[in-house]
């Protein structure tokens, strides 16, 4: 952009007079040394951190090893740190809550843009918008006073029933667990990839859905050969801002996981994730080791967000070959 | 006893009364003055003898007219009273943070804050650590009980616990109310059939550290279990549970135990009381079930002798009627301020201001359920508190 603004001012024509005027005082140089400045200092921050990071957890990565990503007992006291029931426990209720919220904001994203008339549409998108305001304290303390409450039962009807066949959902169920943390970051991550799949589907060309419809097709077969095909690769971003989300999440996962270092055998059991041991820990780590420790386990979903960011974008990437393939 | 003597005397008084004025209308009667009892009965001790034994004055030096602190959360509601009267009382602002007994021995060590305070008194570890800024004053202000409270229908009175029990709850080997070392400490209670749900804390916390200091104490099966064997390990602000769920902060713990049929957890007796959930009685080293109260926690820390570095634990206290799960709280100094502080005017503040808080400032403790220092500790606390100097010269009289 900047290089067809410069060419532009070149043709201003010979009488544009010095290179000062050409190029400073139109503030293209400045320009572009403003913007490469702040993407120095986006990168600087982020390597900066990622140094800091690695460097304060090193003591932890030297002592245990590969130990502290496949440890599965974590215990201060006894100076052993393994982060495996904290790897595991945000990877469950990551794939618990997204399980739950995609299905959900696609539907209510293609109720907006394909079925309801726009001044109904609008209010509810604003009303589904407005649930990603809520801060996350908030959907914590909805999630231990009323969420536990009223999921416990059911998680008692599952696991003392078919869960007893089923692996994954068998007992002890004492209502706090990976499956109510799952739940209530569901409906944190619900509003962001509603709003972005509903963005995304809203963009679909008029052109493409017309000719289907002139094919004799049903709206159905709008949103099946049309909407989600073109939209797929929007939909897929947007499952992974919520993913990013979900993995982060801390506070609200904190008050209803159960805070129970070791791996749950089933969904119903409780759990902990390396965000939620990071904040419960972190105040009172004068053990040796501990502080060192739980910047390690930062450092663990820092990559774990990383290979999730990398893996979408090969996704991304293959969706956009196969596309232009078809075309 | 007690009531029955004091209602016999007041009926004699009334009596008395009515003979010799020949009048009934003002006769005092008995039952309100058992209301009030301890509070005034607990205060009074501590303030005769201070008054007998040093003319305490405060001098109330300005200094830099504020003081930072940091450390336990246990004592905050105190030390923010405590902050509130002495601005009152001197003009100077004190700066209570209430990041945990870690940071607050941290802001000790590394001299970020004029006084740390801590649940537990200094490992030999941390005062090596700060040797170079010199040695710490640690001086013991306020005393708290932990209880085992519980979310139990239909109980009467409040169950009976051994040290067995609570540590066989809380590493668990009992599932069951209705377990039979239970049973046979609440002989005539019909327990029910439920299942335990263990609540403890999830974040490093000087409440669990008085918790597990008195399991470790009291029972060798805790060690085992929980420490391998090893003491050190079986007691502390974390320890490695064996069972349960973990909750945040004391009020995360409490909506654990009451949210969940058949749930326990340990929790400071202020948040037991605010929020109406039944504790337990606990057997102590002399094998009576005493029930948590600002009189059983004072019974416990008025111990017969103290060290002399005031370094003790109150843990399975030996005093007869003593609620054996008892801690205190320390402020934490360094002995030779000269080192550590820009003026030897902030230095002056900072020991008027622990002078008031080991004497006036011990009238807050009683309304917020916190044991006030014992007239046996008193003299001691005194003596540590003048015995912070400015390079070796004493800054209080």
């Amino acid at each position: 952009m900047a290089v067809r603004i410069s060419s532009k001012a070149g043709q201003g024509g010979p009488a544009a007079g010095s290179f000062a005027r050409r190029h400073l005082l139109n503030g293209d140089i400045v320009f572009r040394l403003v913007v490469a400045a702040s993407a120095a200092l986006t990168i600087g921050l982020i390597g900066l951190m990622v140094f800091d990071s690695v460097q304060a957890a090193w003591p932890a990565f030297q002592t245990f090893g590969l130990g502290f990503v496949t440890g599965i007992r974590w215990s201060p006291s006894f100076t052993i740190y393994g982060a495996l029931p904290f790897i595991y426990g945000t990877l469950l209720t990551s794939v618990i809550a997204l399980l739950l919220a995609v299905p959900i904001a696609v539907l209510i994203a293609l109720l907006v843009t394909e079925f309801l008339p726009p001044q109904i549409g609008r209010p509810v998108a604003i009303v589904v918008d407005l649930l990603a305001a809520v801060p996350s304290v908030v959907w914590g303390l909805w999630g231990l006073l009323v969420l536990v409450p009223f999921i416990r039962p059911i998680e008692h009807g599952v696991a003392d029933g078919p869960g007893r066949l089923i692996p994954f959902l068998g007992p002890p169920t004492p209502g706090p667990s990976y499956f109510v943390a799952g739940v209530v970051v569901a409906v944190m991550i619900i509003p962001i990839v509603a709003a972005l799949t509903r963005e995304v589907f809203a963009t679909t060309p008029r052109l493409q859905r017309e000719a289907v419809l002139a094919l004799g097709g049903t709206r159905w077969d709008v949103i099946r050969r049309v909407v989600l095909p073109i939209g797929r690769t929007g939909l897929l971003a947007a499952v992974l801002l919520g993913l990013g989300r979900a993995i982060g999440e801390t506070i609200a996962v904190t008050m209803v996981i159960g805070n129970a270092p070791k791996i749950g055998g089933s969904i119903f059991s409780p759990g902990f994730t390396l965000a939620s041991v990071i904040a419960n820990e972190f105040n009172e780590a004068t053990e040796p080791l501990h502080a060192e420790s739980l910047v390690g386990l930062g450092v663990v979903l820092l990559v774990i967000a990383i290979v999730i960011n990398g893996a979408g974008v090969a996704v991304r990437r293959r969706f956009e070959r196969s596309a232009g393939r078809g075309r | 006893m007690l009531n029955g003597t004091r209602r016999i005397s007041a009926l004699a008084v009334a009596a008395a009364l009515v003979l010799s004025a020949c009048s009934s209308s003002a006769t005092p009667s008995p039952a309100p003055t058992t209301a009030p009892q301890d509070t005034p009965v607990a205060s009074a001790p501590a303030v005769a003898t201070t008054g007998a034994a040093t003319a305490v004055t405060y001098r109330c030096t300005k200094g830099d007219g504020q003081l930072n602190g940091a450390g336990a959360t246990f004592p905050f509601p105190l030390y923010s009273k405590w902050g509130a009267d002495y601005n009152t009382k001197c003009g100077v602002k004190l700066n209570y943070q209430s990041i945990g007994s870690g940071g607050g021995v941290k802001g000790w060590q590394q001299n970020t804050v004029d006084f740390g305070a801590s649940d537990a008194f200094l490992l030999d570890t941390e005062i090596t650590t700060a040797a170079a800024n010199g040695v710490p004053v640690e001086i013991p202000v306020a005393f708290g009980a932990v209880v085992v409270a519980y979310n139990l229908k239909g109980l009467s009175a409040p169950l009976k616990m051994t040290a067995d029990i609570v540590a066989g709850i809380f590493d668990g080997k009992i599932t069951k109310w209705n377990d039979a070392a239970i049973a046979a400490a609440n002989a005539g209670v019909t327990l029910p059939a439920s299942d335990i749900s263990v609540v403890h804390r999830s974040d490093g916390s000087g409440t669990t550290s008085i918790f597990t200091t008195y399991l470790t104490k009291a029972s060798p099966d805790w060690v085992t279990t929980v420490g391998k064997g090893d003491a050190t390990k079986s007691a502390g602000k974390t320890v490695e549970w064996p069972t349960g769920l973990g909750a945040s902060g004391n009020e995360g713990v409490t909506q654990g135990i009451n949210q969940t049929e058949g749930g326990v957890g340990y929790i400071e007796l202020t948040y037991a009381l605010a929020n109406k959930i039944p504790f337990a009685d606990v057997k102590n080293s002399s094998g009576a079930f005493i029930t948590p109260s600002l009189d059983s926690v004072k019974a416990a820390a008025n111990l017969p002798t103290y060290p002399a570095d005031l370094r003790f634990n109150l843990a399975n206290s030996p005093v007869a009627n003593g609620y054996p799960i008892t801690g205190s709280t320390w402020l934490i100094v360094y002995k030779d301020l000269s080192k550590v502080m820009k003026s030897q005017d902030r230095a002056n503040a900072l020991v008027d201001f622990l002078w008031w808080g080991i004497h006036e400032g011990q009238n807050d403790s009683a309304a917020l359920y916190y044991g006030s220092i014992p007239a046996g500790l008193l003299a001691q606390d005194e003596a540590a508190v003048k015995s912070i100097t400015w390079a070796g010269q004493p800054l209080l009289p």
